[in-house]
């Protein structure tokens, strides 16, 4: 994820700005929790590429009823469902299922958050007013309540679920976004891109927003971790991935019905959301940790 | 009907049902609306407790140790549905017309065989005595029950029974079943315990149609109340009702008839079913309703248990609907294709749990109007395949998507296996959940659908069941299936002199949908309740209009 | 500024922010597809019936004016009246009330309750397996979703041990100890990963505040370990986890909605979702409304608390 974010955006990076993140991937070698998350989440993006070449999705919704509940074997490492469908399969495919469901929504997120934070910082005023004060609204609900409405209005499918976390966590990069703007304003470098008579757009996509990169990748880490917890809760009420998509939180709202014959049914599929969610969550807070050794932070909560 | 939202579960066990069959055939009993034929006309209210009333006493069953009947306790319900608008004429849910029925009655009364009768000792009794029918149908004279009081303290008159049939009448009311008043003309009060209705024309399942629990008698100028505080004359009263967690009943003591044992009956909404099982296995409930599929099995006949259970078949029956209107479901070689990708015991099995049978027609297994010579296809991927060939459409050329309403899990698990099904034939469907409310209003309402299946209950009178489902104009024809044949078929049956000639002619109905396919018949479900070992009366408790249950004649040992 | 002035300033802020949450929640509900009048009549609706349900639903008029009609009537208590219950909102919301109320109050007891004495341990042993197992667990409890924790509780301690009701609402003023089985179950799933932060922040704040100068100071004055720990520190460090449960309420809030589903819990987050299941717009604006209000005034409250015990907030003038 981070590595994507660096090299997408390299293009308009200025050789300081390089160093800046060179020196930031540098230090993610020396601290255990970025190195843990990082780990996980380079495993969990190879099993997401290689398990759909091995394990075809026919062969993970091939049921047979006649084996159904059958607990975990050798045949069937993770057990079998109510279908007799493997769970190992099923879990497997589930990981690709999970990662683009948390990127994706923070992709959206962070596309529409970050330009109008960024915006909000530097321009302040009225700006800075009406837009933070229309995402102060916006963060007035518990965010599942509005993805779960967005999504009842929309229709219940895995791309709109994902589109209403997008919006739900808008108003998150908003926020980061800004009061990073804020600060790379009043730096030396844009006092002078600005003496200089750059366009404001200039400065604010050039200048600003790289330099508050770093924030926003935890920001995004640790948003993905929340997003897929938000999905598999969606995909649990109904509302997200429609079967027999072998999501995680669709297999836990299935589990749920035969949790006494068939614990593995949640078992494994609870595994793998936290995996998945611990991997961004402990890379998110270690790159914090890097960012701001002396700040007490945890879990993305900061002590402000 | 098809829901949790309206007529709902057909609570007949399997004794009483076979009972409710036969009659059924004999006098073509209609409970429901809209039925133009198959019995005789006129109904002369019978008043005699034998033979084919097995209702009346509390300790009836075989299963059911014989005792003394013990008064008082309470009986802790375990409900499988959140109960919704209380007021009984504009109720539109089976939920609450579950928990209402030991509140009110109504006029006439209807044994478990599902016979009108005045007899106070029956399992649905009547406030009317007796009732006298014009020949041309146009006058109902009606005696009432004297005596009777309503939970208020007030005496039954001929005045609430006005009140309320003109209430339900009153479009503005937005009562459920106004269109039994469709034809009436006026309600008089003849004097305090006599009352006569006028037809303006004649409308043959009037008086059956007074049975339904949604013509209940209420008290004069009650309406504004009864919604928050329902009012009856039955054996219960109500005391409170928390909306989705729990009401409670108490016994009426100025009730008018036998019973209530019983001191109260407290609901408990439990709509998660295996919270409803580990509850009663754990003492928290005295009885539920429908036993988790997946367990039935297991409590069913396990001897260890402390449980009693009934079963009773069919208590749904489910169907694969495909919109007939619309390419490629246009074409009947198509839709009998897909018949043919879909093994009905593998769904039975995979998402009943075993827990029902496939049918190939709707007519419940025993009546004399289903027709025996059909049976469900077998799965034939070969069959399937020549006939995809043979239709003016490729098999692949379709992306279809299974409209499936998550208020049924088990549809959504059937959906599944179908998906399956349908993907080896080279038939791509994706499945979407619907809500139950996006269900009616896309699939049921605006026919904004492709393929989809849905579960009717209570369709045991065939004159109402093949009207209204699959004649061109049929209220629950939202498949949109036109067949001049069957259409045909259908009118004469309704038309016939008697049940005799009736019955050929329906059958030949089953037999035009068979051929055609408008609809992949797939299973009739069974249904369930369970009870702790010291309750009796389970055989009294399934009301015979197949929906409701009466804590009336139930009792507790408390020893 | 003074705390008075900040609280006023805060009280204003709120006040306009759920005056643009009532129109959000009106227009998200009223561009809700599915007609409650099918819904409610079910299968049994001819279209005149729908039509005349529709009139009598006030189902016909323009936008603007069936929220106008919507908002005065909320500002003088009234909600309207449930499509699909046919109750006052008003009713149906203060029945369920409670029931969140003392949901949400116990999973933060809980949570409290673990969570603090766990994050001590971890602190004053520190780099211990002690303080490794508290990590575990916190990493662990954080990384699940609630529904899942909801899900082995069940299993474990419902159906394996028969311990405690899997489902269902007593109130506390009914039975205070069914009260308790009954909701102790949710509790303990929503508190998790509330639990979880709260043990990671006591730790974290309290080992940065046993490290700095006045602990060493108190510890020259001769004061014991344990009274180092409990007066001073952890006193200081009481602000980081006002922050984590303030941070927390959304996710406590969100969860509700989840785990009253799973437990059959009658809380208002069930009423908000079988309300949007059927389509009941009055039902589903009052209990969206009201959720956003209760969640916005926690929010108040702690940053309130947090001023009361830090005065640099209210100089920060952070709205």
């Amino acid at each position: 994820m981070a590595a994507e974010t660096e090299t997408g955006s390299a293009r308009v990076l200025d050789r300081y700005q390089r160093e800046r993140l060179v020196k930031l991937a540098r230090s993610i070698r020396r601290n255990t929790k970025a190195l843990v998350g990082l780990a996980l989440i380079l495993g969990l993006v190879v099993l997401a590429i290689v398990s759909p070449m091995l394990i075809s999705e026919q062969a993970a919704n091939q049921m047979n009823v006649q084996d159904r509940f059958a607990a975990p074997s050798l045949e069937h490492p993770f057990g079998t469902d109510n279908f007799g469908r493997d769970m190992f399969s099923r879990t497997l495919l589930g990981v690709r299922i999970s990662l683009y469901v948390g990127i994706t929504s923070v992709a959206i997120a962070s596309s529409v958050g970050v330009p109008l934070g960024g915006l909000a910082g530097y321009a302040g005023g009225a700006v800075d007013d009406l837009i933070m004060r229309t995402m102060d609204i916006l963060m007035s609900f518990p965010p599942i309540l509005v993805a779960m409405t967005i999504t009842a209005v929309i229709g219940p499918t895995l791309n709109n679920a994902i589109l209403a976390l997008g919006l739900v966590y808008i108003p998150y990069f908003a926020r980061v976004t800004r009061s990073e703007a804020i600060s790379v304003s009043q730096e030396e470098f844009v006092e002078a891109a600005q003496a200089l008579g750059e366009r404001d757009s200039y400065v604010l996509f050039r200048e600003v927003l790289p330099n508050a990169a770093a924030p926003i990748i935890v920001q995004a880490s640790i948003s993905i971790s929340f997003a897929i917890l938000a999905a598999a809760g969606l995909s649990f009420l109904g509302l997200g991935a429609q079967p027999p998509t072998p999501s995680w939180g669709l297999m836990l709202q299935q589990a749920k019905q035969y949790l006494t014959q068939a614990p593995w049914m949640a078992i494994f599929p609870g595994l793998g959301i936290a995996t998945t969610v611990l991997g961004f969550n402990l890379f998110g807070d270690g790159i914090r940790d890097i960012l701001d050794p002396d700040a007490n932070t945890e879990f993305g909560v900061t002590d402000e | 009907m098809t829901d949790d939202n309206h007529f709902d579960p057909t609570d007949v066990d399997r004794r009483r049902f076979l009972k409710a069959t036969g009659l059924a055939g004999a006098g073509g009993m209609t409970a429901m609306a809209g039925c133009a034929g198959g019995g005789d006309d006129t109904e002369e209210p019978t008043d005699t407790t034998g033979g084919g009333d097995g209702n009346g006493d509390a300790t009836p069953a075989e299963t059911e140790e014989p005792g003394e009947i013990q008064e008082g306790g309470t009986l802790i319900w375990g409900h499988s549905e959140v109960t919704q608008n209380l007021d009984i004429h504009q109720t539109a849910t089976a939920s609450t017309g579950r928990f209402l029925n030991s509140v009110y009655d109504a006029l006439v009364g209807l044994t478990s065989d599902l016979e009108l009768s005045t007899d106070p000792d029956i399992a649905s009794p009547g406030l009317a005595t007796d009732w006298e029918v014009s020949d041309d149908l146009m006058t109902y004279t009606f005696s009432l029950r004297e005596g009777v009081t309503f939970h208020d303290g007030t005496e039954l008159t001929a005045e609430d029974v006005k009140y309320s049939y003109d209430r339900i009448a009153n479009p503005d009311t937005g009562a459920i079943m106004q269109f039994v008043f469709g034809s009436t003309e006026s309600v008089e009060v003849e004097d305090d315990y006599t009352v006569v209705v006028n037809q303006s024309e004649r409308y043959q399942p009037f008086l059956r149609q007074l049975a339904f629990s949604g013509t209940s008698i209420v008290p004069a100028d009650s309406g504004d109340t009864i919604g928050d505080e329902p009012i009856g004359t039955g054996p219960f009263e109500f005391v409170m009702r928390q909306q989705g967690n729990r009401a409670e009943l108490e016994a009426f003591d100025d009730y008018w008839g036998e019973g209530p044992y019983l001191d109260a009956v407290e609901e408990r909404t439990v709509t998660d079913p295996d919270s409803r099982l580990t509850g009663i296995e754990e003492g928290d409930f005295d009885l539920i309703n429908d036993i988790p599929l997946d367990d039935i099995n297991d409590v069913v006949g396990n001897e260890d248990d402390d449980l009693k259970t009934r079963t009773w078949s069919p208590l749904s029956w489910a169907f694969l609907n495909m919109n007939n209107t619309e390419p490629p479901f246009d074409d009947p070689d198509f839709r009998k294709a897909v018949d043919f990708c879909i093994d009905k015991q593998a769904l039975v099995e995979g998402a009943l749990f075993g827990n029902g049978e496939p049918t190939a027609s709707p007519s419940f297994p025993n009546s004399a109007f289903r027709n025996s010579d059909i049976s469900p296809r077998q799965q034939d991927f070969d069959r399937a395949a020549e006939l995809f060939e043979q239709s003016e459409y490729d098999v692949d050329e379709f992306d279809l998507t299974f409209k499936v309403t998550t208020n049924y899990p088990w549809h959504v698990d059937a959906a599944t296996i179908m998906q399956q099904f349908f993907q080896q034939a080279g038939l791509n469907v994706e499945i979407q959940q619907l809500q139950w409310s996006d269900w009616l209003s896309q699939v049921f309402a605006n026919q904004d659908f492709t393929l989809s299946m849905v579960n009717f209950f209570t369709f045991w009178e065939p004159a109402y069941l093949y009207t209204s489902l699959w004649t061109s104009d049929g209220s629950f024809n939202f498949r949109g299936y036109a067949s001049d044949e069957y259409d045909q078929a259908v009118a004469d049956a309704a038309a016939a002199d008697g049940r005799e000639e009736a019955i050929p002619l329906y059958q030949e109905a089953q037999s035009i949908i068979h051929e055609d396919v408008p609809d992949v018949m797939l299973w009739f479900r069974d249904g369930t309740v369970a009870a702790k070992n010291n309750v009796y009366g389970l055989d009294t408790v399934l009301s015979p209009n197949n929906s409701e249950l009466n804590f009336g004649r139930m009792w507790m040992d408390q020893s | 500024m003074s705390l008075a002035r900040y609280a006023v300033r805060r009280v204003v802020f709120l006040v306009g922010t759920l005056f643009g949450a009532s129109v959000i929640t009106f227009a998200l509900v009223n561009v809700l597809p599915g007609d409650v009048a099918v819904m409610i009549l079910g299968t049994s609706g001819s279209q005149e019936q729908v039509e005349v349900l529709r009139q009598q639903l006030g189902l016909n008029q323009p936008v603007y004016i069936r929220y106008l009609d919507w908002i005065a009537g909320v500002l003088q208590g009234d909600m309207g009246t449930s499509l699909r219950f046919g109750d006052p909102v008003a009713t149906l919301i203060a029945q369920r009330f409670p029931a969140s109320a003392f949901l949400a109050f116990s999973a933060l007891t809980i949570a409290v309750l673990v969570a603090i004495p766990m994050g001590i341990v971890a602190a004053v042993e520190q780099n211990t397996w002690k303080d490794f197992l508290t990590s575990v667990a916190a990493f662990t409890g954080i990384s699940l979703p609630n529904f899942f924790w909801g899900m082995v509780l069940i299993l474990l301690i419902a159906s394996y041990a028969s311990l405690l009701p899997p489902s269902g609402y007593v109130s506390p003023t009914e039975d205070l100890g069914s009260a308790f089985a009954h909701v102790l179950l949710p509790a303990g799933a929503l508190g998790f990963s509330l639990m979880a932060h709260i043990t990671r922040m006591t730790r974290s704040s309290l080992i940065e505040e046993l490290r700095s100068g006045y602990i060493e100071l108190a510890k020259m004055k001769g004061l014991t370990n344990r009274r180092i720990v409990l007066r001073h520190a952890l006193r200081n460090a009481f602000l980081p986890v006002l922050t984590v449960i303030g941070f927390q309420l959304g996710f406590l809030f969100g969860g509700i909605i989840i785990i009253e589903q799973l437990f059959a819990y009658p809380g208002l987050g069930r009423l908000a979702f079988n309300a949007l299941l059927n389509r009941d717009a009055p039902l589903i604006q009052g209990s969206v409304l009201t959720i956003a209000v209760v969640f916005m005034t926690s929010n108040l409250v702690v940053d309130l608390l947090y001023a009361v015990i830090d005065p640099r907030v209210t100089a920060g003038g952070e709205g």
